[in-house]
């Protein structure tokens, strides 16, 4: 028995990483081809790192309540929404009450407009919570993505307070985030890097020129994804994080030693929403135009590919997904990718035409469906083969803390493990697995 | 406006909720049954919609393009044809679905999570699938508001009834087309038949069974397998044939189509309850109506005069500021049976006609 | 000697890559009732699931009434028209089904006509509460009618062996003791061979002809039942009967 499972521990390493290097190569090549493509590619180039930065925020939020603790949230959606408007509308719309303060003014309502944004998500997502924690896991995620839908629809329908007022005529839907417009505007951010230190290596390479703001914008998103990502790492060390994992494997143990499982729920969900909101500020000031219909279901989707595809419950791992799918789905809406790909079936096509004609089909496979095709592909042969994803979880050493037990606490401790082993893996019957055992005996 | 003593278009409205509530009954059936005998949130039954609507759609082009002798178009243009074609097709791709990923992800044990993943993964597929054979563009939905399925007008029989100058309903208007009847007509239909599928037949009462426990239908002589795919072909089937009448009915579809309907559905099949089919009916009819009295009363509110130029002038009068007020768009609508749906499961986890407990066992 | 209904030769089964059942021998002769006993978690369900086939077999041989069963699953064994019932300890009947459709699904793989009625017919006999609430969805039933409901609809296709999984695990002592009564009743008055899987060891061994212990997946002792009963071992170890003397 111990020979077989080390033998397969061994081969799972083996191949997430063949499996992650299938993955990498084929969507490095095809970010290079479309990176080499553009005319100006540091452009190209930020903006992938900006969203990759976005979207790894975001992930680690939601990883922090599916992978951590089991909670299934498929309104994330509605926390960055609210992050992203709240935000957006204290600073861009109403700039009250800081802005027009001679001298800090803007940055004053910058950090204030970012903190009511944290805090409200915050509070939405403990209101949220509060009823939701108690339910089955299926009812959690239905009444997750209503409640993300309601917010989507209060911010798409409130013309009054949440849409902006136009100079001219009835107040627009798109909401523009001017954060990027006006700080870009000062003096040292407006320069390149060639003007301003004389480094002229993008310019000497041919990549475009980058400006200081731009470097500024990415270094202060890396701080703030390495701050989320130390302080998500740390609760996962930590004996919280070590409870949350029990509360996902089995709840009814956690309750029956005394925890209350419904308190760490709600902790948990109401820091992911902090987290999520703090993604969607992230994302107002990457994308500055935006409107309520952005914020539809799919984006949780997203956010659950990303993560599962890169491993539940680590954080390494929703970097990974997040980085590769993204720069897969960035690469795949370059005109000239999309000019290679594009291909037409029908009536005109030489050979089948007439096949296609009296199916009166006209099929364009465009990169655009395409990429999503490969994606949601992509997605299930990870669940069906390789559930654990790029980086599989880090298993807790619990030798660590057996080295404390006496060896009668020890041998009981064993036996009960062995117990409870017998019973959850009375629902794990494979077929293979039997075969293997077979040959083996 | 009508002169009678009832100020809205009420026969219209309620028409037109009764339409509604069918439809939703109708594809919601499959949903329901998904749910209840395979235990998870199948968030690819959307694109199962869209699916049915492009397909009832495709062979009435196909038909159109291979039967061009038909000139009175009651082969062509025969809805029931199309409903049953998608009926068929999209049965085929429940069972399909089953066969390549759900039956691979039972075989793994996954958790209900993964299974629900794995459904998103399922509905990008297939709502991006259908863009590219399909086109991306909404779809003008030629042959579908045409009324040659039906042998006689119902529309002039009725309107020339209501019309009329009536002391009571004044002068409604009511747009009910044949299509709508139809849609009536089958659905009351669906609902007779599943009923009594559920109740009376060995299959339906077998499909209960292993709803309940797999392991005791297995010991009772009950093959599982064979009882999940026909729950599949029923459970899409039906919703193919609810998804062609919607098609007809609409004057434009596109991919997007069922990803819209996601949530209504999904409110319905929880506020009536997991596994039961006749509290699925009352909380189709509830969510119905609840948008329609929503859409009625907002947009009465934000007509002039209304609740929201009330409110701005109550605090003009008290504070001097102009436009302070809340938009009550009718477009909440949707939103709003979504509050009732969480206000229902705060007091009655299990649905209104449910036995599964939405709360967590014993925690 | 009687003829033996249901036998096990060398099993080995468990669930995926854990082995639980190493090597059982076990045997189930006409018209007797036979109990396992044995500490938690040491394969009891396991083995009589193995039996009718929920859980997958490794090696070894079952054959019900001569005809080998091995592999096959529960609905193939059903349906294959062999006499089987078979109660399960927790989900034990169906919820929301009425009881009236709890007993078809006893009659599943038969056709619903004459037959049947004159089965439940029998049974209400044996069960006369069910009768009065035929109409009312299993769920509403308290414990004991729950079980009698379950021992009916496995009783439905007229079994000659029953392979009962801790049928008074859920039940207050008093119905327990009705209940094993009942058992006791059944073997007499329809004349098959009952399998019992018990917690109460003492009481479930005091009441049967044979039993067998089995710890860690292996049969540790069996035999009359009053002999393991006199033992002072398994009185001890297993029985949980304190010496008083």
């Amino acid at each position: 028995m111990a020979r077989i499972i080390r033998k397969t521990r061994i081969n799972d390493k083996f191949r997430s990483f063949i499996v992650g290097v299938a993955l990498a190569v084929p969507i490095l090549y095809l970010y290079a081809y479309a990176f080499l493509a553009q005319t100006n590619k540091s452009i190209f180039l930020i903006g992938t790192i900006l969203a990759i930065l976005v979207f790894f925020v975001g992930a680690l939020s939601l990883d922090l309540e599916v992978g951590s603790v089991g909670l299934p949230n498929f309104g994330k959606v509605g926390f960055f929404a609210l992050g992203a408007y709240i935000s957006t509308l204290l600073y861009s719309v109403y700039r009250w009450p800081f802005y027009y303060i001679p001298g800090i003014g803007p940055i004053a309502q910058f950090i204030f407009s970012c903190l009511v944004a944290i805090i409200f998500s915050a509070l939405v997502g403990y209101l949220v919570s509060v009823p939701t924690v108690k339910l089955r896991a299926d009812y959690f995620a239905i009444m997750t993505i209503a409640g993300g839908e309601i917010i989507r629809l209060l911010l798409q329908y409130e013309r009054r307070w949440f849409w902006a007022p136009a100079p001219v005529g009835p107040p627009t839907q798109v909401i523009s985030n001017r954060v990027k417009v006006e700080f870009t505007g000062l003096y040292p951010f407006n320069q390149t890097l060639a003007d301003f230190f004389g480094f002229t290596f993008f310019e000497d390479h041919n990549l475009g020129s980058i400006f200081i703001w731009q470097v500024v914008l990415i270094v202060i998103f890396v701080l703030i994804s390495i701050l989320v990502y130390w302080f998500v790492e740390q609760i996962r060390k930590s004996p919280y994080g070590r409870t949350l994992r029990a509360i996902r494997e089995d709840d009814i143990t956690v309750t029956s030693v005394g925890k209350d499982v419904s308190r760490f729920r709600w902790q948990v969900t109401t820091l992911a929403a902090c987290i999520a909101g703090l993604a969607g500020i992230m994302y107002a000031m990457t994308f500055s135009a935006f409107e309520a219909g952005d914020f539809r279901p799919f984006l949780t989707f997203d956010l659950y590919i990303f993560i599962i595809i890169g491993g539940l419950g680590n954080s390494r791992g929703a970097f990974a997904g997040t980085a590769l799918v993204q720069m897969f789905l960035r690469a795949a809406q370059v005109q000239e990718v999309k000019e290679n790909i594009f291909l037409y079936l029908g009536k005109e096509s030489p050979l089948i035409g007439p096949l296609f004609d009296f199916l009166q089909l006209d099929v364009y496979i465009n990169p655009d469906n395409m990429r999503l095709v490969i994606l949601g592909i992509i997605l299930i042969l990870f669940l069906l083969f390789m559930p654990s994803g790029l980086i599989p979880e880090p298993k807790t050493d619990n030798e660590k803390y057996l080295q404390y037990l006496t060896p009668e606490e020890r041998l009981s401790s064993d036996k009960a493990v062995a117990t409870r082993q017998s019973l959850t893996e009375r629902e794990r019957i494979d077929e293979e697995d039997v075969t293997e055992l077979n040959s083996n005996i | 406006m009508t002169s009678g003593i009832i100020p809205i278009d009420i026969i219209s409205h309620t028409s037109l909720t009764v339409i509604y509530a069918l439809t939703l009954i109708m594809l919601t059936i499959g949903l329901n049954m998904v749910y209840s005998v395979l235990k998870f949130s199948n968030f690819a039954h959307a694109e199962f919609i869209t699916f049915g609507m492009f397909i009832s759609w495709w062979v009435l082009q196909i038909l159109t393009f291979a039967i061009p002798w038909d000139s009175s178009s009651y082969l062509i243009n025969n809805l029931i044809g199309h409903a049953l074609f998608a009926f068929l097709m999209v049965g085929l791709l429940g069972i399909a679905s089953e066969i390549l990923v759900f039956s691979k992800l039972k075989k793994l044990s996954a958790s209900p999570r993964s299974f629900t993943v794995a459904s998103i993964g399922i509905g990008l597929i297939l709502r991006n699938f259908l863009a590219m054979i399909f086109g991306n563009f909404p779809k003008p939905n030629i042959g579908g508001t045409s009324i040659s399925a039906l042998p006689f007008d119902l529309e002039i029989g009725i309107k020339h009834y209501f019309t009329r100058n009536h002391p009571f309903f004044g002068n409604q208007g009511i747009f009910i087309t044949s299509y709508e009847v139809l849609v009536i007509i089958f659905g009351v239909i669906t609902v007779i038949l599943v009923d009594f599928l559920f109740r009376k037949t060995k299959l339906g009462i077998a499909m209960r069974a292993t709803s309940d426990s797999f392991e005791l239908a297995q010991v009772s002589g009950i093959n599982t397998r064979k009882i999940v795919f026909y729950t599949w072909f029923l459970a899409a089937g039906i919703t193919g044939f609810g998804a062609a009448l919607l098609r007809a009915n609409q004057p434009r579809f596109s991919t997007l189509d069922g990803f819209m309907l996601l949530l209504p559905i999904f409110a319905v099949v929880i506020l009536g309850g997991v596994g039961s089919f006749r509290g699925g009916i009352i909380s189709a009819f509830i969510i119905a109506g609840v948008r329609t009295v929503t859409n009625i009363i907002f947009t009465q509110f934000q007509s002039p005069g209304g609740l929201e130029y009330m409110i701005e002038d109550f605090f003009y009068d008290i504070f001097g500021i102009k436009g302070l007020t809340i938009s009550f768009s009718p477009g909440y609508a949707d939103g709003v049976g979504f509050v009732v749906l969480i206000v229902v499961l705060l007091y009655r986890p299990q649905g209104i006609a449910g036995t599964v407990e939405a709360i967590r066992e014993r925690v | 000697m009687s003829r033996t209904v249901l036998r096990g030769e060398k099993i080995y089964s468990g669930y995926g890559k854990l082995q639980v059942i190493n090597g059982v021998d076990i045997h189930i002769d006409e018209g007797e009732l036979v109990t396992i006993i044995g500490p938690n978690g040491s394969g009891k369900s396991t083995l009589i699931r193995t039996m009718i086939g929920l859980v997958s077999l490794f090696r070894g041989h079952v054959y019900i009434r001569n005809k080998e069963v091995s592999g096959m699953k529960p609905h193939e064994i059903i349906e294959a028209g062999i006499p089987l019932g078979y109660v399960p300890q927790l989900e034990n009947v169906f919820p929301s089904l009425t009881i009236e459709e709890n007993l078809k699904m006893g009659f599943f793989v038969k056709k619903w006509d004459d037959h049947y009625l004159q089965r439940t017919e029998d049974l209400f006999k044996l069960f006369p509460i069910l009768k009065e609430r035929i109409k009312q969805k299993a769920n509403l039933l308290s414990g004991g009618e729950r079980q009698m409901l379950a021992l009916a609809r496995a009783l439905m296709p007229s079994p000659e062996v029953l392979i009962l999984d801790e049928p008074t695990a859920a039940l207050a002592p008093n119905l327990a003791e009705d209940m094993l009564q009942l058992i006791v009743s059944l073997k007499k008055e329809l004349k098959i061979s009952i399998l019992l899987v018990e917690q109460r060891a003492k009481r479930s061994m005091e009441l049967s002809d044979r039993g067998y212990v089995l710890v860690t997946g292996e049969i540790a002792a069996e035999g009359p039942a009053k002999e393991l009963l006199a033992e002072d071992k398994i009185r001890k170890l297993y029985l949980g009967v304190r010496d008083q003397k």
